[in-house]
């Protein structure tokens, strides 16, 4: 069994959990660590696609799991536990646009109140799109980083290096431009254009696989 | 190759490269007022740029979230684990944070590797669900919305029996709110003569609001009454324009106010806490009430025995011990968002209209539709110079839970049919929208038939076979999806349900149907009756033959 599958049969298995000891709820409850632990990630990349910004990604993460937390009696099994859960994580992110929006409206002059916006937009033409956001809440984690795992194969030695450095082993900008004897804006420069490169890469490879569909 | 694609490989102009600023932004550096109005009309004005820096950011989020280790991944679980601890010693009564906690206790040492997911890898095998994520990340670069229509089609049918129902927590019951339930006079700091005297204006207060609900407001921002009388106190204020007469300490009695610009925040007499967010129109009625005209607003009531009451034109708001949001549209769409403890919400003048209660921990989000507005914020354009004493017009509501399941309950002339499903609810809202800015006799006659057919017919199962391909459904909504399947076939830009353009898109449909006529054949099936179909015509004939009056809403056009 692969982690693919072991974390399909959680989902069920904490789903019926959930649904067949309804009148149970200590026991239940007793899950809640498992199941922060078991969709933390698929919460944090779903809220991640819309919010693009590390600190609003862990807060509404969180709330997402304080607010399952405060929901788990309410949970009735009819779907699956994951779905309920992305589907607390939408609902959440439309709520941190909603405040977000607000509390900038009064300094509109600002780059982080236009992306707000512009981010918003992009959520709220999901939201809207014909029920587009429950099948945007029914999408797996993990199969969402497959196409990035892809694009990451095919990046050139150096850019791999780069990406690994940084994102895999830790290290700084200021760090990796002292070992290659380059200006840390330089290696800056040098991840965003390969992020940019590895976003048009899943583009291309998504579009291609929905036109062979 | 966009503007921005051209700077981003031209090194000699780093200072005004719009990818060089989105690097130097993201990375925390200041940015001069120059180059921060330069990134934001980049930003603003090349679609391309601004398409490809969002997509690029949420790539930064994906490669952080992949490389993350296993104990980071910890790190977060006990965040979260310590938040909800905090969260349920905030909220000692509910039973379910209790068990929640004595769980925590429990469990928090316990092994935590049992489940731990293994690190994943780059060279992991793709697997079926790959074109699923393929919608998931063009959602992120700008193709979302038209993938995600290619597919909810296909979703409709099958997974129509999951969209019930945590709804079924949703109140439907809450009567509607008499005098006893209208708040009661504020108690303020003023002495029990002056609250009585008080008590004595409100009935006149309350009944002058109602009367004069369509009055323009002045020019003027504030019409400050400095009677003895204080309803709210301004405790904060934020970029006020200078026209706004508001400074920060100022009592407030029984006056409308105008913000064009700025926040400002109203500590109310009985001890609510209300946001305003520009621009927005609201009436204070009392200490413990307001009338919300146009805008946004934000309650906070701490004390659970405070009761505070919020009326826009088309709904009153209630709630004790609660926090919520509400924002009214000159369009005459009304949300409200209750973000802790439980609120009423019930239609005004709109003659048994559902009313409901939110819950922030199953069911929070309520949308109200009622007919446009003027620019006064008061009178009904279309509908109500129509609508006489016999034909009300028209009221629409859309709760969703937590987990986005939606119900919505649409009300015209006093009879209201619910729904299950949002596509749906909206398709029939606009028809219904529509057809109420004339409605003819049959037009109110051909809804109260199909009012009636949701309680005394059974429901329409079957089939539409087109072009060899079958889609089948057991009750109403799903035939209504069925068909929103079939006409995506042949209109396949089709995108807004949830939006003005959404009849434009329906008839669009329907026209690329007709034009295509040529190649529309099939078969519907229909509690156990056939009919063939060879012309768009000929289907719409059969639909409507079939399904009896449930046809006359949600499957055609209004007019068509």
């Amino acid at each position: 069994m692969n982690a693919e599958d072991s974390i399909h049969g959680l989902d069920s298995r904490l789903t019926a959990d959930l649904a067949e000891n309804h009148q149970e709820r200590s026991q239940t409850v007793s899950r809640f660590e498992d199941i922060v632990r078991t969709y933390h990630r698929d919460v944090r990349l779903f809220v991640s696609r819309f919010l693009g910004n590390d600190a609003a990604v862990e807060d509404v993460a969180q709330e997402v799991f304080v607010q399952v937390h405060r929901s788990l009696d309410q949970f009735q099994g009819r779907a699956s536990l994951k779905t309920w859960i992305l589907g607390i994580a939408r609902h959440r992110v439309g709520t941190w646009f909603r405040q977000q929006s607000r509390q900038l409206r009064t300094c509109s002059l600002d780059v982080e109140a236009d992306l707000v916006q512009y981010r918003w937009q992009q959520f709220q033409e999901i939201e809207t799109s014909s029920a587009g956001a429950a099948s945007a809440t029914e999408i797996d984690a993990e199969a969402e980083l497959i196409l990035l795992r892809s694009c990451l194969q095919k990046l050139k030695p150096p850019q791999r290096e780069l990406i690994q450095s940084f994102y895999f082993e830790d290290a700084t900008a200021e760090s990796i431009s002292r070992d290659q004897g380059r200006s840390a804006g330089s290696v800056r420069m040098a991840l965003l254009r390969i992020r940019d490169a590895l976003a048009k890469c899943i583009r291309q490879q998504a579009t291609r696989r929905l036109n062979h569909e | 190759m966009s503007d921005s694609e051209n700077q981003k490989s031209d090194t000699s102009q780093p200072a005004f490269s719009p990818w060089a600023l989105w690097e130097r932004y993201n990375a925390g550096e200041d940015l001069s007022p120059q180059q921060s109005n330069a990134l934001r009309e980049s930003l603003q004005r090349d679609t391309e740029f601004r398409r490809d820096a969002l997509a690029e950011r949420t790539v930064d989020q994906m490669l952080r979230i992949e490389a993350e280790t296993p104990d980071e991944s910890e790190a977060f679980v006990a965040r979260v684990l310590a938040k909800c601890h905090t969260s349920t010693n905030e909220a000692t009564t509910n039973s379910n944070a209790r068990l929640l906690d004595r769980a925590l206790l429990q469990n928090i040492a316990k092994d935590r590797q049992n489940t731990q997911r293994e690190r994943t890898s780059w060279n992991r095998p793709s697997s079926a669900w790959l074109a699923i994520a393929a919608a998931v990340v063009v959602s992120l670069t700008g193709f979302g919305v038209w993938y995600q229509n290619q597919n909810v089609a296909n979703k409709f049918g099958a997974n129509q029996s999951n969209q019930s129902s945590d709804l079924a927590v949703i109140s439907e019951e809450t009567g509607p709110m008499n005098e006893a339930s209208t708040p009661e006079t504020p108690q303020s700091k003023a002495s029990d003569g002056l609250v009585q005297n008080r008590t004595s204006e409100l009935g006149k207060v309350e009944d002058s609001v109602v009367e004069s609900q369509n009055v323009v407001l002045p020019e003027n921002s504030l019409i400050p009454d400095q009677s003895s009388i204080v309803f709210a106190t301004v405790t904060e204020t934020s970029h006020l324009s200078d026209s706004t007469k508001l400074v920060k300490g100022m009592t407030i009695g029984e006056d409308r106010i105008e913000i064009p610009q700025g926040e400002i925040v109203l500590s109310m007499a009985d001890g609510a806490t209300v946001n305003v967010f520009a621009p927005c129109r609201l009436e204070l009625l009392s200490g413990n009430s307001l009338r919300l005209t146009s805008g946004e607003l934000s309650v906070s009531v701490a004390n659970e025995s405070t009761r505070f009451q919020v009326k826009t034109p088309a709904i009153a708001v209630t709630n004790s011990g609660s926090v919520f949001d509400i924002v009214v549209e000159e369009t005459g769409r009304t949300e409200v968002e209750v973000r802790r403890g439980e609120i009423a919400v019930e239609a005004i003048d709109y003659p048994n209209a559902q009313a409901w209660s939110l819950n922030a921990d199953t069911t929070s989000f309520l949308t109200i539709y009622t007919p446009v507005r003027d620019s006064k914020g008061g009178h009904l354009s279309d509908i109500e110079s129509i609508a006489s004493d016999t034909i009300r017009a028209p009221i629409a509501s859309l709760a969703k839970s937590l987990s986005g399941e939606a119900k919505g309950v649409i009300t015209f002339n006093g009879q209201s049919r619910s729904f299950d499903d949002e596509v749906v609810f909206s398709k029939v809202r606009e028809q219904v929208f529509q057809g109420a800015k004339s409605p003819g006799e049959r037009f109110v006659k051909d809804w109260s038939r199909f009012v009636e057919t949701a309680t005394n017919q059974p429901q329409p199962a079957g089939s539409i076979q087109l072009n060899g391909k079958e889609y089948a459904f057991d009750n109403y909504n799903e035939a209504v999806l069925a068909q929103n399947n079939v006409l995506a076939q042949f209109a396949p830009t089709e995108k807004s349900i949830d939006s003005s353009e959404q009849s434009d898109d329906q008839s669009n449909a329907v026209e690329a149907t007709e034009q295509l006529s040529g190649s529309f054949h099939g078969t519907v099936f229909i509690r156990g009756q056939r009919r063939d179909f060879r012309t768009f015509e000929e289907y719409r004939a059969a639909m409507k033959e079939l399904m009896g009056p449930a046809a006359e809403f949600g499957f055609f056009p209004f007019g068509k």
